[in-house]
């Protein structure tokens, strides 16, 4: 480690110094410079090793995020499966069941950022950065229009845009 | 500073100074180690101290075993350290494909596996390890796992007791001589340590045991509670959890680490493929603290209760001892996962009301810990002898003299040694001073003897090995004679010390008055003698 004692001054200050202990100063100081090479040798294996690590890191961390997302689905996917089994051999499967499971999923993906757009059957005023017209209406925006499919952003990406029609009126 | 290695029941950690950083680091050790999430801090890394025998030539270890579905196959080996601990790792033997593997060589090739990875990605920049192991454990784990480990870090091993290191890892003003707590709580127990520390040991325990108390209570155990809450709430039948039971308590282990490390809930789905009933299960922090805190057989105590009781036995046995009370302590130090659990820590501060409770790294801090002492933060002394060669007439060989031993508290500020340097020949001009760096290790002659829990380790003797290095064997010959000397002359006096950056210092005379003897330097300057306190290589 660095302790920062001034080597370039004690050595000026021995230079100047009329003491005889001025070669053992000299001496005492060329060995501190010597650490201080080997200091620097081993400061620059760490940052070669940091680099190397840190590059390694960013090539692991996308197989990384996908498998988190992976090993949490692994457990609502396994439902799914078992559900359809069941419901092939004993046709009782309960809608509101997989409607539960299938929400499993949102939820992962909301955790990790996804948020949505609009909720289905809600009026929004139109917006044509956010709302995609389904049934060739061509509001203004500002104008009332329903959600038929929601929409998504990821980490403030947008990533779908809401699905909506015109509102009817009643 | 060091390489540290905390060889755990459950889990290893590895930690290491990073001088790039400047500070301490568990490093990423991808395909052995796994990550725990902490509050507050970066995740933890650990190491899952287990080791998989299986068709191919070379073990599994750490988190390769369970990445390959293999955690609770019988030819994988866990909870090594017990073994070690309790028996020497020679009870148990299993036939895994055909040989009978023993806990012990199983615990050799995890550890020596372990160390090989951190050997290959920073032997080029450390090469001496600190180990940790209990404070009361016996000679023979410590042999053990000293040997275990000398084969990847010839460089030097040193070792340091868990609770001083886990100190070490939260505080850096631990006191000499005074009485903390350390509270351990893992996966499968709850212990409790009142010690006082004793820094200055020169023995690998750097405190004294004053009380202690453990209860079979952990993780496990509380997954168990979380389960009986559910099936509860839920009017889940017994078949219900006997059929699939052990993925609702995978579900429900993962919900309560999220709730310690704060989410305010977390849910999970589990469908019964039997009954076709979907089991939709959402647990709050609130929940978690109901269970904790519900009255339990035997003794009708919860969770809370329960670590009171422990904590009052180990101070009554403190108190017994030695006579130390509970507002005596100078801090509390707390380990293991299950510390994060909600309530545990606030618990225990109300507890000791006065006393400075240090939590929030369960996982790492004995390592970190290690790792610091290693760094020097308790005391100064060499753990290498230094030592000249020296001619032994009557064995007729060169033999290695101590000029500063191991144990030397340094700066030395004088010279711990003197020796008289003597000329090999006639009309020798130069004369060279080589210092080696010694290790001395004893190693334990050990055997098997068949009793009646099956084969037992015996300690039959030790062995002293040793190993050595020269420090300086290209600016050794630096002693310049004027005039030259005659053979056997005793014709320099030499003391030795160690500055305060541990380098070996020389005071150096000629033993002739008038004489114009010198030490030359490398570049070629010369110091006439007398000289004092000279430094001569960094040890």
């Amino acid at each position: 480690m660095w302790s920062g004692r001034g080597i370039l001054q004690r050595l000026l200050a021995a230079l100047k110094s009329d003491d005889g202990d001025k070669p053992q100063t000299a001496a005492t100081l060329r060995l501190e410079l010597a650490e201080r090479d080997e200091d620097i040798e081993r400061l620059r294996k760490e940052y070669a090793l940091l680099r190397e690590q840190s590059k390694a890191q960013i090539e692991r961390a996308g197989g990384e995020a996908v498998e988190s997302i992976v090993s949490q689905c692994a457990a609502p996917l396994a439902t799914l499966s078992a559900m359809q089994s069941r419901h092939a051999e004993k046709g009782d499967l309960n809608p509101a069941d997989l409607l539960q499971v299938a929400s499993s999923f949102r939820k992962i993906l909301a955790e990790r950022g996804l948020e949505e757009i609009g909720v289905v059957g809600e009026t929004q005023p139109y917006d044509p950065a956010l709302h995609q017209m389904l049934d060739g209406a061509r509001p203004q925006p500002g104008e009332p229009v329903l959600i038929r499919f929601a929409g998504f952003r990821f980490n403030g990406k947008l990533v779908a845009k809401a699905q909506a029609g015109a509102v009817k009126s009643t | 500073m060091a390489l540290a290695f905390d060889f755990g029941t459950c889990n290893s950690v590895v930690a290491r100074w990073n001088e790039a950083l400047n500070d301490i680091e568990t490093p990423e050790l991808p395909n052995l180690g796994i990550r725990y999430p902490q509050p507050g801090e970066a995740d933890a890394r650990v190491i899952p101290s287990m080791i998989h025998f299986g068709d191919g030539n070379a073990p599994l270890v750490g988190s390769q075993v369970a990445g390959a579905g293999l955690a609770n196959h019988p030819g994988t080996f866990r909870w090594l350290k017990m073994d070690m601990l309790r028996t020497g790792g020679a009870n148990r033997g299993r036939r895994v494909n055909g040989r009978v593997i023993y806990p012990r060589l199983a615990a050799n090739d995890l550890v020596d596996r372990i160390l090989m990875f951190v050997r290959g990605v920073f032997g080029d920049i450390d090469d001496e390890l600190v180990l940790t192991v209990p404070v009361e454990a016996f000679d023979h784990y410590i042999d053990w796992l000293r040997e275990a480990a000398i084969k990847r870090f010839p460089g030097g091993i040193s070792i340091i007791d868990e609770a001083t290191a886990c100190m070490l890892g939260y505080s850096d003003e631990v006191l000499d001589n005074e009485p903390y707590g350390i509270v351990d709580f893992g996966g499968g127990t709850l212990d409790v340590s009142i010690v006082r520390t004793d820094l200055r040991s020169a023995s690998h325990a750097r405190c004294r045991i004053l009380g202690r108390a453990g209860e079979e209570i952990g993780g496990i155990m509380i997954d168990n509670w979380l389960l009986e809450h559910i099936q509860e709430e839920q009017a889940l039948s017994d078949e219900d959890i006997a059929s699939i039971g052990p993925s609702l308590l995978e579900a429900v282990e993962a919900a309560k680490i999220a709730l310690s490390n704060g989410s305010p809930e977390a849910s999970f789905t589990r469908f019964n493929d039997v009954t076709g009933r979907l089991i939709d299960v959402t647990l709050s922090a609130a929940t978690l603290q109901v269970v904790l805190e519900k009255k339990r057989e035997p003794g009708m105590n919860n969770l809370y209760q329960h670590i009171v009781r422990t904590l009052d036995r180990a101070l009554d046995q403190a108190r017994d001892r030695a006579g130390i009370r509970k507002e005596e302590l100078k801090g509390i130090f707390l380990v293991g996962g299950s510390s994060l659990l909600p309530g545990i820590e606030e618990k225990i501060r109300e507890y000791f009301p006065g006393t400075e409770v240090h939590a929030g790294r369960p996982f790492e801090a004995i390592a970190r810990g290690a790792c610091r002492f290693s760094g020097g933060v308790i005391d100064q002394t060499l753990t290498h002898d230094y030592c000249l060669r020296s001619w032994n007439r009557e064995l007729r060989d060169f033999e290695l003299v101590p000029i500063v031993p191991r144990g030397t508290p340094y700066p030395t500020g004088k010279p711990v040694c003197s020796k008289y340097i003597k000329a090999a020949s006639d009309v020798q001009e130069v004369l060279g001073l080589v210092i080696y760096e010694r290790t001395l290790m004893s190693r334990p002659l050990i055997s098997y003897v068949n009793g009646a829990d099956g084969l037992r380790p015996v300690k039959e003797g030790e062995r002293l090995e040793s190993r050595h290095k020269a420090l300086n064997p290209e600016d050794s010959e630096f002693i310049h004679a004027d005039p030259p000397c005659r053979s056997g002359d005793r014709r320099f006096i030499a003391g030795f010390g160690v500055d305060k950056n541990r380098r070996l210092t020389l005071w150096l005379r000629d033993t002739e008055p008038g004489n114009q003897s010198t030490i030359r330097l490398r570049d070629g300057s010369t110091l006439p003698l007398p000289v004092a306190d000279l430094p001569v290589v960094k040890l």
